[in-house]
């Protein structure tokens, strides 16, 4: 479904509370922090849509409440999970993403490190595309 | 692989941290008043996945008796934090005990594979196909961005711990350990001992893992971590030499006491315990004992004693809960026994 707002983007549900009691609003997470997100909210009050968890909350514990915590305080976490991993965009395992493909990618980083004449790289994706290759073999001994 | 290598890189254990989609990690979730059904439902589609792969022994955390769950947080199947969501929690532990998947500790699933010895590309394979079996029904929670979305941000991304134990005996009580652990930090990873915070580590026993977990692939995660292992394996058998060499008749005596108190005590606390261990431990690296069996084996063998003589394994294997100094003598008696069983020649 798409978002009732901008008709664009994939739609969430967010529930929020309302005079006449609590309503399902359908809209992407831009437009649901564009028109509720931040609005006359004390700094720290904004809540999860889909959780309840505050910002607040998260800095007292150190935890989100639910997957829909890092789309709803995004902007806030990215200088944490900057500041704790050092990057920002994931490169492992992606449940959309196949060994092949990996496999691919290792092989051309393969060969530019030998054009470059990398060795200690060459060497470290040799040990990942061994790892690969296993796991295409079905995890062969 | 040599007696050498894995009587430095003692075992090995690769973690993935994984969370639903639709419901909310376990911390919240406890405040949920449905906290129980929801809970339920996740450990009734986990555990179906699973027992069509492997027979899994399913344990409901709320069910367990406290000493029986000492028992398993001893063994590292279970971790306290498990324990603590009673309530909701509960792992699937394969027969062998080598995977233990934890359910709602601090994320909904905690999938891990454990193995003596140092093979990390061994423990990643067989606990990325585990994953793979439990994602084919389960909607993970993954953003394209930040990877697997996890209760805390310090497992972001592979959620991903791989992490070798590792027997520094040489290294740390020469006072090099705070030589490594600089070094490690630029690389992403971790030192810590097994006894947590504080002096030393118990046994001097210390564990390797990534601290990173964004940005970096599964198998690049591998790569640092085994170039780490490989690099601290060859400085603890240089110093294990220098050590030889230096420290001469006062390091063998230091082991043969240990190895004296060991077969002939009658009260043997877990600290003495320890240190006795490791110090017999390093004798049997250094070559001072010979036996029917390879050295490497009665380094395993004697690392399942430890395990097999902490507190609440003495328990089990007495049937009943024992005061503290019926454990020492119980172990006294049971290393005592167990040192003639394995026939090392001094």
């Amino acid at each position: 479904m798409l978002c009732t707002a901008c008709g664009k983007d994939q739609a969430q549900n967010y529930r929020c509370r309302t005079k006449e009691g609590e309503k399902t609003l359908l809209l992407c997470p831009a437009c649901y922090r564009r028109l509720y997100g931040r609005k006359d909210a004390p700094a720290g009050a904004q809540e999860c849509p889909s959780c309840g968890m505050t910002i607040a909350e998260f800095r007292k514990t150190g935890l989100l409440g639910c997957a829909d915590c890092y789309t709803a305080f995004r902007e806030e976490l990215l200088p944490t999970v900057k500041n704790v991993q050092g990057k920002l965009r994931h490169t492992g395992k992606d449940p959309f993403r196949t060994l092949d493909d990996e496999k691919r990618e290792l092989e051309a980083e393969l060969t530019d490190a030998r054009r470059t004449g990398d060795r200690l790289l060459e060497q470290r994706i040799r040990y990942r595309l061994s790892v690969i290759q296993r796991l295409l073999n079905g995890g062969g001994e | 692989m040599n007696i050498s290598y894995e009587s430095v890189a003692v075992s090995s254990r690769i973690r993935l941290a994984r969370n639903f989609r639709d419901y909310p990690f376990p911390d919240r979730l406890l405040q949920s008043p449905h906290a129980v059904e929801q809970a339920s439902e996740i450990v009734r589609i986990i555990n179906a996945e699973l027992n069509a792969l492997e027979d899994f022994e399913l344990y409901g955390v709320g069910t367990l008796t406290e000493e029986r769950a000492a028992y398993l947080v001893e063994r590292n199947l279970i971790s306290r934090d498990l324990v603590r969501h009673s309530a909701i929690s509960a792992a699937l532990i394969s027969p062998d005990e080598s995977i233990s998947v934890m359910i709602n500790e601090e994320d909904h699933i905690r999938e891990q594979y454990f193995m003596r010895g140092y093979d990390l590309s061994k423990a990643y394979e067989r606990i990325t196909g585990i994953d793979d079996v439990i994602s084919e029904s389960i909607p993970f929670a993954f953003d394209r961005e930040l990877g697997y979305l996890t209760a805390c941000p310090t497992n972001l991304g592979t959620g991903m711990r791989a992490s070798v134990m590792m027997f520094l005996p040489a290294v740390s009580r020469r006072g090099l350990m705070k030589r490594i652990a600089p070094e490690l930090k630029t690389l992403g990873l971790t030192v810590r001992g097994t006894s947590g915070e504080g002096s030393g580590a118990e046994g001097d026993l210390y564990q390797i893992s990534n601290q990173v977990t964004l940005g970096l692939t599964e198998t690049e995660i591998l790569t640092a971590v085994d170039e780490a292992v490989k690099l601290i394996v060859g400085f603890e058998l240089r110093e294990r030499e220098n050590m030889k060499k230096e420290e001469g008749l006062s390091l063998r005596d230091k082991v043969m006491r240990a190895y004296g108190i060991l077969s002939n005590c009658c009260l043997l606390g877990m600290k003495e315990f320890m240190a006795r261990v490791a110090d017999l431990k390093l004798g049997i690296a250094l070559g001072y004992f010979t036996s029917e069996k390879e050295p490497e084996e009665m380094l395993f063998e004697l690392d399942g004693h430890i395990t097999a003589m902490r507190p609440a394994n003495i328990d089990r294997l007495c049937g009943r809960s024992l005061t503290e100094a019926e454990r020492s003598a119980y172990r006294a008696e049971q290393t005592g026994k167990f040192l003639r069983k394995t026939s090392i020649i001094v």
